[in-house]
């Protein structure tokens, strides 16, 4: 074990250069357009074997002295030489830049938008695209962008922390047209989007409003949450599709919608003193409740360090709060960000 | 990924296919039979039908194909059979092509499979063909990155091998004239066993009558004066057949050494009776080159013999070019040792005596060797002798028969009687097979000897002057030396004949001629300016250009052709596309965001006018209604444009151009708050 840690220093230390020497050539931005500096190529190991092919039709051609194998193999020669810019142009002037993700909470995997314009009058084919993941090797994505039209590109990337979505740098690489050499970048992408904290599903503790009752307030007791069927009634738009009796619609009896005898209307305040554990849990924890009170259609009032939010019941507000804790503890956030998704 | 793209394999087979076609003249039927199964058993894979082959299968596949090589090729190395080797692996390899890297592997074998189909055939036509194949096999390897199928990717393949193909010629080219030509690394024991038309080593009477049918190319020959030279002297000495045993006459080396270049007499650079020329000689696998008379060897592995031929060092496997002489003034052989003396008068003993009694007699008679000769020749003009390609058939004692019996008989006949009868008579004789005439190109100024024009003659020692080149041909059939050898057989019809659609039996015909001689001149250029493009080429071609031959001035010219590409590459890739020319609205608004840059409002993709102008106005609030204005304006001109006239598009450039002012001083105002 010891004498593999003086190597694995090394790489790590290697590995921590190359990647401020990337952050230099290419840093982070919400749109790049890949050029020269930005454009690493290299032949492939079939660019080697190729060579060798070059070198086999080179001899033939000077042991029987004939002139057409040494044109085959000049002419390859020369294809392989010129093949090179062709890689290499089918990478430069595309510009890449990122869209906002959906939200998504920390351990998921979430499918990062990224645009890709062509350069003016060009073509970039067969591009594979992906964040790379040392723990996931399921093959990159393969795009081609033709002349003049805009594409859009998903790539998965797994999440391991709350937070702004930082995926690192992605990679996009090309061996189009002949294979024999390997252009790539490493682009590193502003994704305009957060991570929740994962929910964590613990009991509610519901913390005293401002009338120290802490309870439920308005909701039937007997209900208790569960949520009974009272019946049907004609649908009205903004009603949820699990709503909607569908048997009913399959009879041919138009759109109904079930009714429901529930917790709804219910309020509550949901308290950060209440939760145990370090921050992340508690964090973790919060999200629970939160996402369990919406489910659950309870006006839920949040109370935690950096926010005050009165108990409401709306997609807007659980969003806010949602932010709150994926944002907590980092600097105040940006406007950009507070009005992301909307 | 690495799957082999589906719209791949289509073009992989075309690759294959068409590399291994040139292949099929030489290889034995069977393997066009393996062709069609492996490449239908394939295409049905691709379809889903049939299962990719187990390890079984595959083994028993490649234990069949190599006993098959081994019956058909009859276990002989050659380069069929290694060819044949080749392609069967290629063949096989086609039926476990799953992934991406076996696609490459085949591309590979096609570009090689090709290369090696040169080796066989190199004509213009081969060529052309070998153009396009390269076109479809590079084609095959761009749609191996193409994972999307159909007709676009197919167009795109093809696209993109025309257009590198095409990018990739200049460099090429200069590789070609300057890469330098070296002679062969090892010597190649690998070589054809296909059978070459072409003179042989022995000559029994009828073997120049059956060369005699074929119209294939022997040589071209291209003199540096370009004057056309004199028909009688056209006798191109290639062999020189000295021990005859009754029935053959065959060459042999006894008699002769050889001095090989540079040891070996060469014409004096002011020399002016000297003629130069230069040969391109089609493939015989045999040492001897051809050569007029006075000839002398000017090429490295090139050697004169002591019988004034030209051998090659290594056999004739490939097409060679080499350079020739006819002076005056190189010394001939003036005696005869013992020992030569001896080689050519001798006879087998108790063979023709009637020829043997009539040759005394007339030798008898005559007053000298030179008077005899005279009377020999006489006697085959005078008496009804004929010149035919189709002899009768001669029994034993054949010259006796031919002589006097059936006194018909080809230009072995003749020539093989009068060695035997002055060597009955005590002249020192010997048979000289070659080549005889040939066709002179007026418009490019050169020569061209096919098969049919072999010839055989003798050479008489006579003392004081030498060997003597005498030609019996021509007593009895003067045409032949001065117009050839379908003059000469006019009468007979018998000229290529079994050869019915040989271009050269129309010769008669003014405008097909005309046609013949213009591919004709076509194929002279190629062979000559392409095909033998070898190191003294080269170094002449360079030396008349660049005035250099140096190896290091050639390397510096290809070093100068990569360093050129990558230079024209760099510049294409930094040289950018001007950007389309935008709407003067679009140019307005571009520089209304200009403007406003030091707020440091980017507008993200998908972000509309009117939510950039709020943003911007919650900023600059003074300026809030006129903005919001604009972008009032802006959205019923960019959704509603068909109704929208000409003239409130230039208003409102107009009043964004006024804001643009305004913005500019208000945000810099703004951004110094700030700071």
């Amino acid at each position: 074990m010891t004498s593999n840690k003086a190597p694995s220093e090394l790489r790590n230390r290697a590995r921590q250069r190359w990647s401020r020497w990337l952050d230099q050539r290419i840093p982070l931005s919400r749109s790049v357009e890949l050029g020269h500096r930005s454009i690493f190529i290299v032949p492939t190991s079939t660019g080697l074997i190729f060579t060798v092919l070059l070198l086999v039709l080179l001899v033939t051609a000077i042991n029987y002295q004939n002139s057409l194998i040494y044109g085959v193999c000049f002419w390859l020669f020369s294809m392989a030489m010129g093949g090179m810019y062709f890689t290499f142009r089918n990478l430069k002037g595309l510009t890449l830049s990122a869209r906002e993700a959906v939200p998504c909470f920390a351990g998921e995997a979430v499918d990062i938008p990224v645009r890709l314009d062509a350069a003016p009058k060009r073509s970039h084919l067969a591009l594979w695209m992906n964040y790379p993941d040392p723990e996931d090797d399921s093959p990159p994505k393969v795009i081609s962008v033709a002349n003049g039209i805009e594409t859009e590109a998903l790539l998965g990337f797994r999440t391991h922390q709350r937070g702004r979505l930082r995926p690192g740098r992605l990679k996009l690489e090309t061996r189009f047209p002949l294979g024999l050499y390997r252009a790539w970048s490493y682009v590193d992408l502003e994704v305009g989007s957060l991570v929740y904290p994962t929910p964590e599903y613990t009991p509610y503790i519901f913390a005293t409003g401002d009338d120290d009752q802490g309870d439920l307030e308005g909701a039937t007791l007997d209900a208790s949450g569960d949520q009974d069927f009272r019946g049907l009634r004609p649908y009205q738009p903004g009603d949820s599709l699990k709503q909607i009796a569908w048997k009913q619609m399959a009879r041919g009896k138009g759109l109904v919608s079930k009714d429901f005898d529930s917790d709804q209307g219910a309020s509550c305040w949901l308290d950060w003193s209440n939760l145990g554990g370090d921050i992340e849990t508690r964090l973790s924890r919060m999200c629970g409740w939160i996402l369990n009170a919406h489910e659950e259609g309870l006006l839920y009032g949040v109370r935690m360090p950096g926010l005050t939010a009165a108990p409401e019941h709306s997609e807007t507000h659980l969003r806010r709060c949602l932010q709150h804790l994926a944002l907590y503890g980092e600097a105040a956030s940006d406007s950009v960000m507070t009005e992301g998704g909307a | 990924m690495n799957q082999l793209p589906r719209s791949a394999l289509l073009w992989l087979l075309a690759a294959l296919v068409l590399a291994l076609l040139p292949h099929s003249t030489h290889l034995p039927w069977g393997f066009a039979l393996l062709g069609v199964l492996v490449i239908g058993w394939r295409w049905q894979m691709h379809r889903g039908r049939l299962p990719y082959p187990g390890k079984v299968t595959k083994a028993i596949a490649v234990a069949l194909a190599c006993l098959g090589i081994a019956v058909a090729f009859r276990n002989q190395f050659s380069l069929e059979s290694a060819t044949a080797f080749f392609v069967t692996a290629s063949l096989l390899k086609l039926l476990e092509m799953k992934a991406r890297r076996d696609g490459y592997l085949v591309v590979f074998l096609s570009y090689f499979l090709l290369s090696v189909g040169f080796l066989f055939e190199q004509g213009l036509l081969q060529a052309l063909y070998g153009i396009a194949v390269m076109w479809v096999i590079t084609a095959a390897l761009v749609s191996l990155q193409l994972l999307n199928s159909g007709q676009q990717s197919f167009s795109i393949a093809s696209r993109y091998s025309v257009g590198m193909l095409a990018a990739a010629l200049p460099l090429m080219l200069v590789f070609y004239l300057f890469f330098p030509r070296m002679s062969p690394l090892w010597s190649m024991t690998l070589q054809s066993n296909k059978a070459i038309t072409g003179l042989s080593g022995e000559m029994s009477p009828g073997d120049i009558a059956s060369l005699s049918r074929s119209d294939e190319l022997a040589f071209r020959v291209t003199y540096d004066d370009g004057i056309k030279p004199e028909r009688e002297d056209l006798y191109w000495r290639g062999l020189v057949l000295d021990r005859f045993d009754g029935r053959t006459w065959r060459f042999s080396k006894n008699d002769r050494s050889v001095e090989w270049f540079p040891k070996v007499y060469q014409p004096a650079p002011d020399n002016t009776e000297a003629r130069f020329y230069e040969i391109i000689q089609e493939p015989t696998a045999q040492h001897w080159l051809f050569t007029l008379k006075h000839g002398s060897a000017l090429e490295r592995h090139i050697g004169l013999t002591s019988t004034g031929l030209l051998v090659s060092r290594r056999p004739v496997h490939q097409r060679k070019r080499y350079k020739g002489v006819t002076d005056p003034y190189n010394p001939v052989l003036t005696s005869l040792n013992q020992f030569q003396r001896r080689h050519n008068l001798a006879l087998p003993s108790d063979s023709n005596p009637r020829a043997r009694s009539w040759a005394a007699e007339q030798f008898a008679q005559a007053a000298g060797p030179g008077a005899f000769i005279q009377g020999v020749l006489r006697h085959f003009n005078q008496q009804d002798y004929y010149y035919t390609l189709n002899p009768l058939e001669l029994g034993a004692d054949d010259i006796d028969a031919f002589l006097f019996d059936t006194r018909q008989g080809f230009c072995a006949h003749y020539a093989g009687a009068l060695v035997f009868m002055a060597r009955s008579v005590g002249i020192p004789a010997r048979v000289v097979a070659g080549y005889q005439g040939g066709e002179w190109n007026e418009s490019e100024k050169y020569l061209t000897v096919r098969q049919f024009d072999a010839h055989a003659w003798t050479e008489l020692w006579i003392d004081g002057q030498g060997w003597v080149r005498v030609d019996p041909t021509a007593a009895v059939a003067p045409e032949r030396i001065e117009f050839g050898l379908e003059a000469a057989l006019q009468e007979e019809q018998s000229f290529l004949q079994g050869n019915l659609l040989s271009p050269h039996r129309f010769r008669g015909i003014s405008w097909l001629n005309s046609i013949r001689m213009e591919l004709d001149t076509l194929n002279y250029l190629w062979h000559r300016w392409v095909l033998s493009y070898d190191r003294d080429r080269q170094k002449s071609v360079l030396g008349n250009l660049l005035n250099s031959t140096s190896y290091k001035d050639m390397l510096m010219w290809l070093a100068g052709g990569i360093v050129v590409l990558f230079l024209v590459m760099g510049v294409l890739l930094v040289w950018r596309r001007p950007a389309q020319t935008a709407s003067p609205l679009l140019k307005q608004w571009l520089k209304l965001q200009q403007a406003a840059a030091p707020l440091n409002l980017q507008q993200s993709p998908g972000d509309t006018s009117r939510n950039w102008l709020k943003r911007l106005s919650d900023q600059v609030p003074e300026l809030q209604s006129p903005l919001m204005a604009v972008a009032d304006r802006m959205d019923k001109l960019l959704y509603l444009q068909p109704e929208i006239p000409e003239s409130e598009t230039t208003s409102l450039i107009k009043e964004m151009k006024r804001l643009t002012r305004q913005v500019q001083r208000q945000a810099r105002r703004v951004a110094a708050q700030k700071n």
